[in-house]
């Protein structure tokens, strides 16, 4: 598995949100940190083929990720996102499996794991519009799942999860990096320092660092501050 | 397909299962059923023996005796005018009149012994001839068009045969306005088919899975078009009922030049309704398909609704003269005025590969293609479309 980013770029009429950025993904857990602004969500739209870059080309296993066949093995956790408020959950992830073209019965044997994942099982049936902000959220987080996308892409995907909630998100997407490419931004670098493989940083658009990191590199976070800094 | 039924399932609770377009609709049809109930039990009381005592003129030919027993009615209450409701003559005083009116107020110039009100079947039939020719000659009718309706004309058999029919014209006068408001209903419920997703922050999601690139903007389209059927079925039922209550289908079999005079279709009052009523859904389909168009051009509830209710305005108020050709033609097809037209109906053709087309065929034509036109449309915008 390898979603490779070539050169991509990304301009508005007088802002360059993502500068000629080039990497490439592979099985695991990629951490992406950057500030606001970085343009980390400008990234990770063009990555899930909802915006078109400027210039440069995106592809997994060598299939551009514009083409159909891609976004069948594609989950996406956008930074904001709202819900449909008269639907219930249950309604909301039924709708989203029949977007990912899961037949019915699928739909509903999976959309009842990942409520029970999730910890929605209780308020499955009550209107979205009910719930809190962080049940919202981990909504959105059984929605990207639905399919078990081959490529999981994660914008600021912690916001609005209580600690404890935070910690079983981050086993969860583990288990997931096992055997799937995922992509998580975030501005919390804890979120990531533990889980992911690979490191990407983002500022002005383009890429500041990349590479592995282990524990006995030290803290991440300081890292990252310094690179900031500099 | 187990997957577009699915997926129209959900769109189809989107539109229907939302407090607005329960509100939208159930004071529209509110409206429309209000309107007519008030008119039969306070404005106009409907009169129980209205049938009965108009039973003698039922099936009676419209000539020289029955225009003789008006004329002798009208005497005694000093002209048609003072005919009263308790009278068998009242309605058949009432049809006379309007031509009568029309005539008097368009007729200017027009030479016949009908100019002196008399009460003949000569006068009468001429004075009807007399405003058919004024008006193929206002709307610019070429001769090959004069003679399609003459021919036509030829086919309706004279004298028209009395019934009662004021049921029926009204039933015809609610499509008007069941239309109208139908287009506010589209502009409430159906401006946020595709720029809801927008609205509701659901667009990434949305455009990051298989189908919602691929074929939601159909599943959506049908969805709203659906609901463009129903809220047009609901409205059409709420204006129509009291009619039915009250009069049935009295009148049913009654030529349509006893409802609309001034129109030479050969058709009868149940014929003609059966035209209205399929005009009036392929209207409630254009104007759905727009209210769509516009959501997905906009990506903004308020202005796709915005143009719905500026292109209502403009056909309440908006006229052009018959003088523009095809651009006066094609702005008077629009559904509401196609519907509303009523002593006197647009008799200009519609001429399309050797075909000859009459105002309701041509709307029903227009409609058609107009609903294709916009739904190819959508779907190019909406392939367009990209999480900003």
């Amino acid at each position: 598995m390898e979603l490779r980013i070539d050169r991509v770029s990304k301009q508005y009429k007088n802002k360059i949100a993502v500068d000629r950025l080039s990497a490439t993904l592979h099985t695991g857990v990629t951490g992406l940190l950057g500030a606001n602004g970085a343009g980390k969500t400008t990234l990770m739209r063009m990555i899930c083929g909802v915006l078109t870059p400027t210039s440069g080309e995106i592809t997994y296993n060598g299939v551009p990720v514009s083409e159909e066949c891609y976004r069948s093995v594609l989950g996406y956790l956008p930074q904001e996102f709202g819900c449909y408020p008269e639907f219930s959950g249950r309604d909301f992830l039924l709708y989203f499996a029949a977007l990912k073209g899961m037949p019915r019965n699928e739909a509903e044997i999976r959309s009842e794991e990942l409520l029970e994942t999730v910890g929605l099982v209780d308020v499955s049936k009550k209107r979205v519009r009910t719930y809190s902000g962080g049940m919202k959220q981990r909504l959105g987080i059984a929605q990207a799942l639905l399919n078990r996308p081959q490529v999981l892409i994660l914008d600021e995907p912690t916001a609005g999860l209580d600690p404890m909630e935070r910690v079983r998100f981050r086993e969860l997407i583990g288990e997931i990096g096992k055997s799937s490419i995922v992509l998580l931004s975030t501005h919390i670098v804890s979120d990531v320092e533990h889980i992911a493989d690979h490191i990407l940083m983002m500022k002005g658009g383009q890429l500041l660092w990349q590479g592995e990191w282990k524990e006995s590199d030290g803290s991440l976070e300081e890292f990252y501050l310094r690179e900031f800094r500099e | 397909m187990a997957i577009y039924i699915e997926l129209l399932r959900f769109e189809l609770k989107k539109i229907f299962i939302n407090k607005i377009t329960i509100l939208a609709l159930t004071v529209s049809a509110g409206m429309l059923l209000g309107i007519a109930l008030t008119n039969y039990l306070v404005v106009n009381p409907y009169d129980r023996g209205v049938y009965e005592r108009e039973a003698a003129l039922e099936g009676r030919a419209l000539d020289d005796a029955l225009l003789a027993e008006l004329a002798e009615e009208a005497e005694k209450v000093g002209g048609l005018s003072g005919i009263r409701p308790d009278s068998p003559y009242y309605h058949l005083a009432g049809y006379i009149s309007r031509m009568q009116g029309t005539y008097l107020t368009i007729g200017e110039g027009l030479e016949s012994e009908a100019g002196n009100r008399e009460l003949t079947a000569a006068s009468v039939y001429q004075m009807r001839e007399d405003l058919l020719e004024y008006i193929y000659d206002y709307f610019r009718l070429s001769d090959a068009d004069k003679q399609w309706w003459k021919d036509k004309e030829n086919l309706i058999e004279k004298p028209f045969v009395w019934q009662a029919n004021f049921g029926i014209y009204s039933m015809k006068s609610s499509f008007g306005a069941a239309m109208n408001l139908f287009c506010m209903i589209a502009a409430v419920c159906l401006a946020g088919v595709y720029a809801g997703e927008k609205g509701y922050r659901t667009n990434s999601f949305v455009l990051s899975t298989r189908e919602g690139k691929r074929s939601l903007w159909l599943v959506k389209f049908i969805a709203g078009e659906i609901f463009a059927l129903a809220a047009g079925t609901l409205l059409l039922i709420a204006g129509m009922v009291p009619h039915l209550l009250f009069n049935g289908l009295h009148g049913i079999n009654s030529p349509w030049q006893l409802i609309v005079p001034l129109c030479a279709y050969s058709y009868t009052a149940g014929q003609m309704l059966a035209r209205y009523i399929l005009t009036y859904y392929l209207g409630c389909l254009v104007i759905g398909a727009m209210a769509m168009l516009f959501s997905v051009l906009f990506m903004n509830s308020m202005a796709a609704a915005g143009m719905i209710c500026l292109g209502l305005v403009l056909d309440l108020f908006l006229s052009l003269p018959s003088s523009l050709g095809l651009l006066s033609q094609l702005r008077y097809l629009t559904p509401a005025q196609v519907l509303i037209n009523s002593s006197m109906a647009d008799p200009r053709l519609l001429r399309v590969f050797g075909l000859v087309l009459a105002p309701l065929q041509s709307a029903g034509l227009v409609y058609a293609v107009l609903t294709v036109a916009a739904a190819a449309t959508v779907r190019s915008l909406y392939r367009r479309q990209e999480a900003q």
